[in-house]
């Protein structure tokens, strides 16, 4: 079943490989145990953090701003909702365990706490706004 | 552009456990000072009762969690000056040094306040900014000669506005319409104003400053997340819960406040008052907090379990019966309440290291 999504989470999928292209994504050539990382399993695998406050995962709360997946590696950016928040480097923290856990051919997580732009209530997943009645 | 948060000048989590260990001393010794002030045999500074509670436990804790968010070690200083004040205070040893400690605690936590709010320049922020200039302003007043209850009114400030601006940031999940953002910074204006009006008419200001709470509730009420977060499950629904019932006491005790003509010594309904804001607003915050709070300052995990709802459930259920010892001027259900009270407390502190055990014990590796 298709999940809802935002229609950044769309741009980001075309140019991000998310989605079915994604696992022949890797350059050819490259060795097998360095493939690309899909970034619809990365995304998948941010699912899993929940912000504890409300009840909802990062990537629906738009906190996830970057997927970058090449041979081996995976790095992504991500904010909290406000630099106010004590919890930024924990979240980070357990994004990079939630990765580590759910893809072990990763050799290299990188998750990166950035501020800017800030995070807005308008980048929620249109399936987040709508549980917190938009 | 993107910005990296600067997380390597950061002070590592080891480190701030011992900040964490001074407050929960002032939290120890500020609770057998309150019950030594109820009558229970505890050896303990019954004075410092207040000062323990809210300048050194909140002013720690606040400032800590404030040193976190801006991520830089010179904002540490704040929970260290803040918790070597309720050191002084708790051991009796060097009690000169503790409001001098406790203005340096407060001044650095609004340095890192004002830094927050340079990143992110917001109503929400800058209430916070309000918040921690009350505590500032608390402070410099002790360290200037002024006795606790004459700054009472500020201390309350410091922590309802500090919790106000973090419930304001949470509340934009829920897009508040510009009427009611306006009608938030109206009370927080109003409450800014009758802080200040304490100086010249402490009574009325006091008063006034107590109805501005119940505006504050009420607002809250209506358009904090915890309406709607309520029906979800697990620690969201836990938390939800805390700062509900926390919102019923902080209406409540504005109103008494009122009730009682202002907070000055002796005004019937003081002792209620103080305690269904400081107790039964602000702990219930805290018992609820504690489970993102604890990971995020310590770097531990903290599974949730519904066990967490004992403590948050005896504070309730025991500030009632204090508040009704009160009212009805009966000394053994005060002294009661207050024990409960403090049975809330060390449950608290028992669940809270039994999640951190259990969270150490599921961590791979």
């Amino acid at each position: 079943m298709a999940k809802p999504r935002s229609l950044g989470e769309r741009l980001r999928g075309l140019f991000g490989g998310d989605g079915p292209a994604a696992p022949d994504a890797a350059p050819p050539g490259a060795p097998a145990e360095a493939a690309v990382v899909p970034e619809s399993r990365v995304r998948d695998a941010l699912r899993t953090v929940v912000d504890p406050e409300v009840g909802i995962d990062i990537v629906a709360l738009g906190l996830v701003y970057a997927i970058e997946t090449s041979p081996g590696r995976v790095r992504v950016d991500m904010t909290m909702t406000t630099p106010a928040c004590p919890s930024g480097p924990q979240l980070r923290d357990e994004a990079a365990r939630a990765l580590e856990g759910a893809l072990p051919e990763a050799r290299e997580i990188d998750v990166r706490l950035v501020w800017d732009p800030p995070w807005t209530p308008a980048r929620m997943s249109a399936a987040a706004k709508k549980r917190l009645g938009w | 552009m993107r910005r990296e948060a600067a997380t390597t000048r950061d002070l590592p989590p080891p480190w701030r456990v011992p900040l964490l260990v001074l407050a929960f001393v002032s939290l120890a010794v500020g609770t057998a000072a309150g019950l030594a002030r109820l009558g229970w045999g505890f050896a303990a500074p019954a004075a410092a009762h207040g000062p323990l509670m809210i300048a050194a436990f909140f002013g720690t804790v606040i400032a800590l969690e404030r040193a976190v968010a801006v991520g830089a070690r010179w904002a540490y200083l704040g929970p260290l000056a803040s918790g070597l004040a309720g050191l002084a205070l708790a051991t009796g040893a060097g009690t000169g040094y503790a409001a001098p400690l406790a203005a340096a605690g407060s001044l650095v936590l609004f340095a890192a306040t004002l830094t927050i709010f340079a990143r992110q320049k917001a109503l929400f922020t800058f209430t916070l900014v309000l918040g921690a200039l009350a505590a500032l302003v608390a402070s410099l007043a002790r360290a200037g000669g002024d006795e606790a209850w004459q700054v009472t009114p500020w201390w309350i400030g410091f922590l309802v506005l500090t919790i106000a601006g973090e419930r304001l940031e949470l509340s934009r999940f829920l897009r508040p319409s510009p009427l009611a953002q306006g009608a938030f910074a109206a009370i927080v204006a109003w409450l800014a104003l009758a802080l200040v009006a304490t100086a010249f008419t402490p009574g009325p200001a006091a008063a006034s400053f107590g109805a501005g709470l119940v505006a504050l509730a009420l607002w809250l009420v209506r358009h904090d997340i915890a309406r709607r977060t309520v029906r979800e499950a697990g620690l969201t629904r836990f938390i939800a819960m805390a700062l509900l019932a926390g919102y019923v006491w902080l209406a409540l005790g504005g109103a008494a406040i009122v009730a009682a003509g202002g907070l000055a010594p002796g005004a019937p309904g003081r002792d209620a008052a103080l305690h269904m804001i400081l107790a039964g607003f602000v702990l219930s915050m805290v018992f609820g907090h504690a489970p993102i709070i604890f990971p995020a300052v310590l770097g531990v995990r903290m599974p949730y379990s519904p066990a967490a709802y004992v403590p948050l459930a005896v504070l309730h259920a025991t500030l009632a019966v204090r508040v009704a010892g009160d009212y009805a001027n009966d000394a053994g259900m005060r002294s009661a309440g207050g024990m409960g009270n403090a049975l809330a407390l060390v449950l608290f502190v028992l669940v809270t290291a039994g999640a951190v055990l259990r969270g150490a014990r599921a961590r791979p590796g």
